[in-house]
């Protein structure tokens, strides 16, 4: 192994080392040779030589200055990206949660250091491994983990990286890394390419005439010929790749078994993960330790890694302006509702507004709470953030994978039930209705169009389907299923209304008046008309009842 | 597994501080040579030695060579200096080359703080020897080419004396050690000469001008003499002129500045032009033209009979002279 890395400082220096050693001999030997002159001639001598050694040193530095000046950076080499592990120093038991993507990990890395044990069976080393998800779940994370444990040398790039205005610089660049990652590999025994954002050099190849995707196409070429082309050579280079995009818009050639054999799929963490980040997170900063983190993890659905990082440290700067010594279960409740809901605006109201506001989100509220069979309101304020009036902040109990149709006609009826509140209360509606007119027409319309939720179950995904290859008679039934959706949800919003009216005026009136009110007012009221919350949770457990 | 960062020459070379180090150690290297103390190729105690050895190993010259004070001289003899014609023989003329060369290749290169090399060629058979004077600085110039060809052939003194000759013995080498302000006396009077003998028609002509010089500090003062007479000259002012041009050339080249006046007496057209040391300063600066000096500093001198007493000659004196009260000078011949 020593004479390997012998020969690979030789590979990557010899060109320095040559002109090192020549510099060196046509100094050296005149002068060694000047000795034998009069001291006279070989002082003048020297003195002549140093003064041409400093104009040449003077012009040097004047050409490379007006060379990087003109050429402003442009065409750079691929600069060099590796990174060492102990400078990361992220381990396994950094990484919270994502136990599938860890334990592939954890195998790959073990398959990279004991490959011998592989060859003996007759196997392959896997080639590849593509981590793909929503953005902020910790792929980039699980990578620093991996260049930290593998303990051997890791090239980090970002797909970015690859693409440039002029056609071939990009394919010259990944040869580089790919020849690069091979002298590292006969060194060390093994190299790591990862490349971030890989959909920026993996998407779909397209072939197009006028040849715009003439650089992009080389580029990954290129990748996909270095990673399982005709030079296979035993090298043990792994790729890992990270992306945000969808598997189907990767190229079908950069996911086959040979290049990316692995897939994993990052997701966003489950309640028990949520609760571990809110713990690692918490232990970075000086926290109370009375905060109730299950309850934090509770309201975190849906949040990735990146977002609860992201509170415990909004947590942190709020707990400092308040000059605080560590942060407590409201900074947090601060900075989730900062994030989320975003930051309250000092605009004057008028009170008229505020009154529509209070009975729109009053009809939100009293839907959410009474019909939805999985969201919990934890707020709802009528002052204004950002471009909204008012909010009501409601999250689900739990994680889903998949909604059915109570779900999809409890979301359409909350939506709508802003609108029916402010008709039945005012008998006029304002354009505060639009946004949730949006979404709730989008959601009937995808009950219909894709998921055969109609009244007639008419089944397919028509929207996959060409317009004009539609028939009159089918986008009439299909539309008009979807505008008896939207109706019979509006029927059921304003029974609701009527009916429990005196609980309506109730939270317009508290809202009015105090602004805001958060779950733990909101079950107080519901429970003071004999409501109780319908969703009974085992984990969660409102602040007045402990 | 090997650690992936092994304290190897690998990343010793890798490291930014390393490379630094390593661009410090080549320059060192490099530099090398030198430092450490000056060492001098011919010490003083052998500069005559290495004179002597060099012009007999490399030029097969039998020389005598001595130091004294700030002059360094070598001394050839050959059987004759003139040839048939009458003329320097072109074989003298290279050894006088190769010897004078000798001599200053190893004045530079020796710890005596010398500052003039002089070469002498004596007949064996004929009292007569040639002398060439050469400013050791002038030799460094001409070697980075600060100075031309002709400039250094023209700041070359070349003169020619007696000896005394003792039959089937070899006379004793004298060496004087030359004085600054004589070598730029002689320098400027040779100069002088021959530009006169370049624009003059036939040898007749040359004949026609005889010019001496000296730096006298008898009075009390120092002051460059100089006393000439051109039988043809067409117009004498011009010729007071460019000798002065000729003397200030030369002092603002070697940067002399340790004198008080400078004389030039034209006996036989009994004009003096007389500038002092600030009014030269002011001529070099540009500050005083050509005609500014001839108004101001020149006037009218001795008469040609006081002239030609000094030369040697008697002429009875004319009635119209008359005797101004010039500083009796003595001009050395």
């Amino acid at each position: 192994m020593f004479w390997r890395k012998i020969k690979l400082f030789w590979w990557n220096h010899w060109v320095k080392i040559v002109v090192v050693a020549w510099v060196i001999f046509i100094f050296w030997i005149p002068i060694a040779a000047l000795k034998g002159i009069d001291n006279y001639q070989r002082d003048y001598m020297i003195a002549w030589l140093s003064t041409m050694g400093l104009q040449a040193t003077i012009s040097a530095v004047i050409f490379v200055v007006l060379y990087s000046w003109v050429l402003q950076g442009g065409l750079q080499k691929l600069k060099k990206r590796q990174i060492k592990g102990e400078g990361v120093a992220i381990h396994w038991k950094d990484v919270i949660g994502m136990d599938a993507a860890k334990m592939e990990a954890r195998e790959l890395v073990e398959l990279i250091k004991d490959r011998a044990r592989i060859k003996k069976i007759g196997g392959n080393i896997i080639r590849g491994m593509l981590m793909m998800g929503p953005p902020g779940c910790g792929k980039t994370y699980l990578a620093k983990a991996v260049a930290t444990e593998a303990e051997i040398p890791f090239i980090s790039m970002s797909g970015a990286e690859f693409v440039e205005v002029f056609v071939g610089v990009g394919a010259s660049r990944v040869r580089q890394l790919f020849q690069k990652a091979r002298r590292l590999a006969y060194a060390h025994g093994g190299c790591i390419i990862f490349i971030d954002e890989i959909d920026a050099v993996g998407r779909k190849r397209v072939f197009s005439a006028f040849g715009g995707t003439e650089e992009t196409n080389s580029t990954q070429n290129q990748l996909l010929a270095e990673m399982d082309g005709l030079k296979d050579k035993d090298e043990n280079v792994i790729v890992i790749g990270a992306t945000n995009a969808a598997q189907d818009s990767l190229d079908e050639a950069l996911l086959r078994p040979g290049r990316f054999d692995r897939k994993i799929f990052v997701d966003k963490p489950d309640l028990q993960e949520r609760e571990e980040l809110f713990r690692y997170y918490l232990s970075k900063i000086k926290f109370d330790e009375r905060i109730d983190v299950a309850r934090f993890a509770r309201k975190a659905v849906q949040k990735s890694p990146a977002d609860i990082a992201n509170i415990t440290k909004e947590a942190a700067l709020i707990a400092t302006r308040g000059k605080m010594e560590s942060v407590s279960a409201d900074h947090l409740s601060e900075a989730m509702e900062r994030i989320d809901l975003g930051l309250k605006r000092n605009r004057k109201v008028s009170a008229e507004e505020m009154s529509i506001t209070a009975y729109h989100e009053t009809g939100h509220l009293m839907v959410t709470y009474l019909m939805h069979p999985k969201d919990d309101v934890f707020k709802v304020s009528i002052i204004p953030r950002g471009p909204a009036g008012g909010v009501t902040y409601s999250l689900p109990q739990e994680d889903e994978m998949f909604r059915n149709k109570d779900w999809f006609l409890a979301e359409i009826r909350t939506l709508i039930a802003g609108y029916v509140a402010e008709k039945l209360k005012f008998g006029v509606t304002s354009s505060g209705v639009s946004s949730d007119f949006k979404h709730a027409m989008a959601l009937a319309h995808t009950m219909v169009w894709r998921l055969g939720m109609g009244k007639s179950e008419s089944l397919g995904d028509y929207s996959s389907i060409p317009e004009q290859q539609l028939s009159e008679s089918i986008k009439e039934k299909l539309n008009s299923e979807t505008h008896e959706i939207i109706q019979s949800c509006l029927k059921s919003v304003e029974d609701l209304l009527k009916k429990e009216n005196v609980i309506f005026e109730r939270f317009a009136q508290e809202l009015i008046q105090r602004l805001e009110l958060d779950y733990d007012d909101i079950e107080a009221i519901f429970k003071e008309y004999g409501k109780p919350n319908p969703r009974v949770t085992s984990k969660y457990v409102p602040k007045g009842e402990k | 597994m090997v650690n992936p960062t092994p304290e190897s020459l690998l990343n010793t070379f890798r490291r930014a501080r390393n490379k630094a180090a390593l661009a410090g150690f080549l320059a060192l290297l490099l530099l090398f040579p030198g430092c450490g103390p000056r060492k001098y190729t011919y010490p003083a105690d052998k500069v005559p030695g290495s004179i002597e050895e060099i012009s007999r190993k490399d030029y097969n010259l039998v020389v005598k060579a001595r130091v004294v004070g700030k002059t360094v001289g070598a001394l050839l003899y050959v059987n004759s200096i003139l040839d048939k014609d009458g003329q320097i023989p072109k074989d003298l003329n290279e050894k006088m080359g190769k010897l004078m060369q000798v001599v200053t290749r190893v004045a530079l290169s020796t710890d005596l703080p010398l500052e003039y090399c002089l070469v002498v060629i004596r007949d064996r058979v004929h009292p007569h020897q040639l002398m060439i004077t050469r400013s050791l600085e002038d030799s460094k110039r001409a070697y980075a080419d600060v100075i031309g060809v002709e400039e250094s052939i023209n700041r070359t003194l070349f003169g020619q004396d007696k000896y005394e000759l003792i039959k089937d013995a070899k006379s004793t080498f004298v060496l004087k050690d030359v004085r600054h302000e004589d070598f730029l006396t002689d320098q400027i009077v040779q100069r002088v000469r021959f530009n006169y003998s370049k624009d003059a028609k036939d040898e007749l002509d040359k004949a026609l001008l005889m010019m001496d010089g000296s730096f006298d500090t008898s009075t009390g003062q120092r002051v460059f003499r100089f006393s000439l007479i051109a039988l043809k000259s067409e117009d004498p002012r011009e010729m007071v002129l460019n000798v002065f041009k000729t003397v200030n050339r030369v002092l603002e080249g070697y940067k002399y500045a340790d004198f008080d006046a400078v004389e030039i007496q034209d006996y036989l057209n009994r004009q003096k032009l007389v500038v002092d040391r600030n009014a030269l300063f002011d001529y070099q600066k540009k500050k005083i033209t050509d005609q500014e000096i001839l108004d101001r500093f020149l006037t009218e001198s001795q008469s040609i009979q006081e002239a030609f007493k000094l030369f040697g000659f008697s002429i009875p004196q004319s009635s119209n002279d008359n005797p101004d009260a010039a500083v009796a000078a003595t001009a050395v011949p």
